[in-house]
């Protein structure tokens, strides 16, 4: 119904050469997800004629860098810009670097704080006391967005 | 006598026929483009309100240059009915868009400097065609002066007769001069152009009034210029007149935004094409009179 | 002369009510540079999704674009549906492919008078909007809404057309296509849209797909790509080609959401011609578990759905990926060198949601 969809798990420092091959195969960058969980799962997806075929890597929380594929695929900067603004991770080797401008957000992202209490769900019914423990951005967080441009 | 009272109208009564024809363009407006539109009184509302705002104006030649753009508009406008020369009209008239173009230039604003820049463009291209139709006048009557011409036409020497080319090529630049689609580069009557509303952009509240009713006693200008093509009978004159500006509306209308090489081009093409012949047919015609 | 001109263009625009921002460097009128800057209106709503049961992401989905709304909430419900292999019911089917192609055709008028306005032909822009309101009515009177129509939930759509209705419809369609058919001739014959849009903004089937793009703007440079072709729906038992064109100008895509809409026509009398009968909905029961790409060809093209749950009440991860986010860098480079009476011809001709895009 939705094609044939393929993922791949590989390494790290592989990224660079598969996704080379990726290119020359003729694919298309369709999209990039970052999942955090454990650690940042992030996914490469690529098109060729209606097939996605997706690289997966996996990274940690601390130093969390991954080389930047916008020298292959330039249109990449758009996908790896919003992943560094939203997980802050790290893409040295940036096409166009926004330099954390690419969302304009007063308080920090959710993202990262939700993936290392590693459960990313309040247990059912609790909803509304996870609400109230999360206390609003203090103004030296608001200092800390701004300093970044 | 009669040019004084004439002035006098024009002066007092220019405002008030153009905010109406302005009213009038905007209900015919809607109407093509299936909408309801606004009554006729609404420019006069809109001008109003406006005189109630907050003069904000960005530096303080900005408000001198404007009224000097008022004052040399209506000054040419003066000339006009007055009677007097034809060429002091169109050059008084372009002295009055310069003062417009120095207001935009001297806010600084990148859209207001690229609408003034866009302005000038937009006088090159008609003003030719402007000074050929003053000299096809002088070839034809012997003289600038509009009293002159005005008399000669209601003795029966019809101006349309003899410069037919000049005339459309005269309606040609007209579009360009009412800043009408597809030549309302500079500014249109709706903000929603690549450069907001251009020149206009950084005008608010009486200063923007100020344009609009520089703008109407404009309107009447340029159409007392179409006038004079058909001063026989005054009443066929003005139908003629304001059919004229009907077929602006409907070329407003059914035209997209063209960008200024064209009009540059398509301008001067015309005022070459149409006016450069009629002139040069009648330079002909006086020719083989006089040998004959 | 030859100094540079910085104009902002945006985020609030006249021209294009969208929040962008672009940096124009310009040099007398030719744009040398466009640098787009977004992030004003991001919602976080790919994280709000993880926070409610993922029943409600439907809701929110449909919620992340006004014009494709009814795309969004189906994408949503199908990439659960395909994770909790719930087989929605054939009329189910035919009814989302019926909204699904209105909403096409409206946001595709929508979009042509946004580009007439551009361009500055008002009268075209109004004559545009005045047919896209009688498909609006249609949307109305079969959903009860306008724009936000939420008939689509998990397991089918929430609300049956009754043949009468379907009937009079097929009427009505013909009589919106004629009308439409005497604006369509404008765009493709008026000389001065013409003018507007030839040659302007050109990107090579090339570059267009090494850059990603999708929809309207790829097939317009010739790439044939059309994610209806994965017969998603129904979409597999109906009569439908991809419409490219090759010039991969403006007055490509524009041509392309032209045909398109008569493409769209086509699809809805199909629609009610074949629809069969019976239930518009089933029950499921359980939570999701496992993760699934969904991708669905919008007006704006393709929306790509990625979910991941855990067999809880929560997602894991929900992401969307929508056609503007993919539709960006092409636009960076249809930018350069183009001049600025060009520019939201341009901007507009990627058909951009901004909204959309930030989530």
């Amino acid at each position: 119904m939705s094609g044939k969809q393929e993922i791949i798990t590989i390494e790290k420092d592989s990224l660079l050469e598969q996704v080379r091959k990726m290119d020359e195969d003729g694919r298309r960058l369709a999209l990039i997800t970052c999942t955090p969980g454990d650690d940042f799962q992030i996914d490469y997806s690529f098109d060729l004629k209606g097939e996605l075929k997706t690289l997966r890597i996996t990274v940690p929380f601390e130093e969390a860098e991954i080389p930047s594929i916008s020298s292959i695929y330039w249109a990449a900067f758009i996908y790896e810009n919003e992943i560094h603004d939203l997980f802050e991770i790290d893409f040295p080797g940036l096409a166009l670097d926004y330099g954390g401008n690419f969302y304009r957000i007063i308080s920090k992202p959710p993202w990262r704080k939700t993936g290392q209490e590693s459960s990313l769900k309040p247990p059912p019914g609790e909803e509304a006391k996870e609400e109230e423990k999360k206390s609003p951005p203090t103004p030296e967080e608001h200092g800390d967005t701004g300093d970044k441009g | 006598m009669t040019s004084l009272w004439l002035i006098i109208g024009y002066v007092v009564l220019a405002p008030l026929i153009g905010g109406i024809i302005s009213g009038l363009d905007r209900i015919i407006t809607a109407r093509m483009q299936g909408r309801y539109g606004p009554p006729v009184r609404q420019a006069f509302f809109d001008v109003f309100k406006l005189f109630e705002k907050q003069n904000l104006t960005v530096n303080r030649f900005h408000g001198y240059y404007l009224v000097c753009f008022l004052i040399f508009i209506i000054f040419s406008g003066i000339l006009f009915f007055g009677g007097s020369d034809l060429l002091m009209v169109v050059f008084a008239f372009t002295v009055a868009d310069i003062f417009l173009v120095l207001a935009a230039y001297s806010t600084n604003s990148p859209y207001c400097s690229i609408g003034a820049e866009r302005e000038l463009l937009q006088m090159l291209a008609a003003e030719p065609m402007l000074l050929l139709t003053a000299v096809g006048f002088y070839m034809v009557f012997g003289s600038f002066h509009v009293s002159v011409i005005y008399r000669a036409a209601l003795g029966g020497k019809l101006p349309i007769l003899y410069l037919p080319g000049v005339f459309l090529g005269l309606t040609y630049v007209l579009t360009i001069k009412f800043r009408k689609s597809p030549f309302d580069l500079s500014t249109s009557h709706h903000a929603h152009q690549e450069l907001i509303k251009g020149l206009t952009t950084e005008f608010a509240g009486p200063s923007l009034a100020l344009i609009e009713i520089a703008h109407w006693y404009e309107t009447v200008l340029l159409l007392g210029m179409v006038y004079l093509f058909f001063a026989f009978v005054p009443i066929i004159g003005v139908i003629i007149t304001l059919f004229i500006y009907f077929v602006e509306i409907l070329i407003d209308n059914t035209n997209a935004r063209i960008k200024w090489q064209l009009m540059l081009e398509s301008a001067w093409l015309a005022t070459l094409v149409l006016g450069g012949l009629n002139l040069l047919a009648l330079y002909l015609f006086a020719m083989i009179s006089k040998g004959g | 002369m030859g100094t540079k001109t910085i104009i902002p263009f945006g985020p609030q625009h006249p021209v294009l009510p969208e929040p962008i921002h672009l940096d124009l460097v310009l040099e007398d009128e030719k744009v040398l540079e466009a640098i787009p800057s977004i992030g004003f209106i991001h919602r976080g709503l790919e994280f709000l999704c993880l926070k409610k049961p993922f029943q409600d992401m439907v809701y929110i989905a449909e919620r992340i674009c006004g014009i494709c709304s009814f795309m969004h909430g189906m994408s949503a419900s199908e990439v659960i549906e395909s994770i909790m292999k719930i087989e929605i019911p054939p009329r189910a089917s035919y009814l989302r492919v019926f909204w699904s192609e209105l909403s096409r055709i409206h946001s595709h008028l929508l979009w042509l008078g946004l580009a007439a306005d551009a361009f500055g032909y008002e009268a075209l822009f109004a004559h545009c909007w005045r047919v896209r309101e009688s498909i609006l009515d249609i949307i109305e009177e079969t959903t009860g809404a306008r724009v936000i129509f939420g008939t689509a939930m998990i397991g089918g759509v929430r609300r049956d057309i009754d043949r009468d209705t379907l009937g009079r419809i097929k009427n009505r369609i013909t009589e919106i296509e004629e009308s439409y058919r005497k604006i369509a001739s404008v765009f493709i014959k008026d000389y001065t849209t013409r003018y507007r849009l030839v040659g302007v903004g050109v990107i090579t089937k090339e570059e267009a797909y090494q850059l990603g793009a999708v929809g309207p703007t790829a097939r317009a440079s010739g790439i044939g790509q059309d994610m209806r072709q994965l017969g998603y729906e129904i979409y597999d038992e109906l009569d439908f080609e991809p419409v490219t064109e090759s010039d991969g100008d403006c007055f490509a895509r524009c041509m392309v959401r032209i045909r398109e809409i008569y493409g769209s026509f086509d699809l809805i009398r199909q629609v009610i011609d074949k629809i069969p009968p019976g239930e518009i909905s089933v029950k499921f029961k359980g939570f999701p578990e496992g993760e699934h790409f969904i991708r669905v060809e919008q007006p704006r093209g393709e929306v790509v759905y990625y979910a991941r749950g855990d067999g809880t009440k929560f997602l894991d991860r929900f992401r969307i990926r929508t056609p503007t986010f993919a539709n960006i860098p092409p636009l960076v480079k249809m930018l350069a060198g183009c001049e600025l009476g060009d520019v939201p011809v341009i901007v507009l001709s990627i058909d951009p949601c901004i909204s959309c895009m930030e989530r």
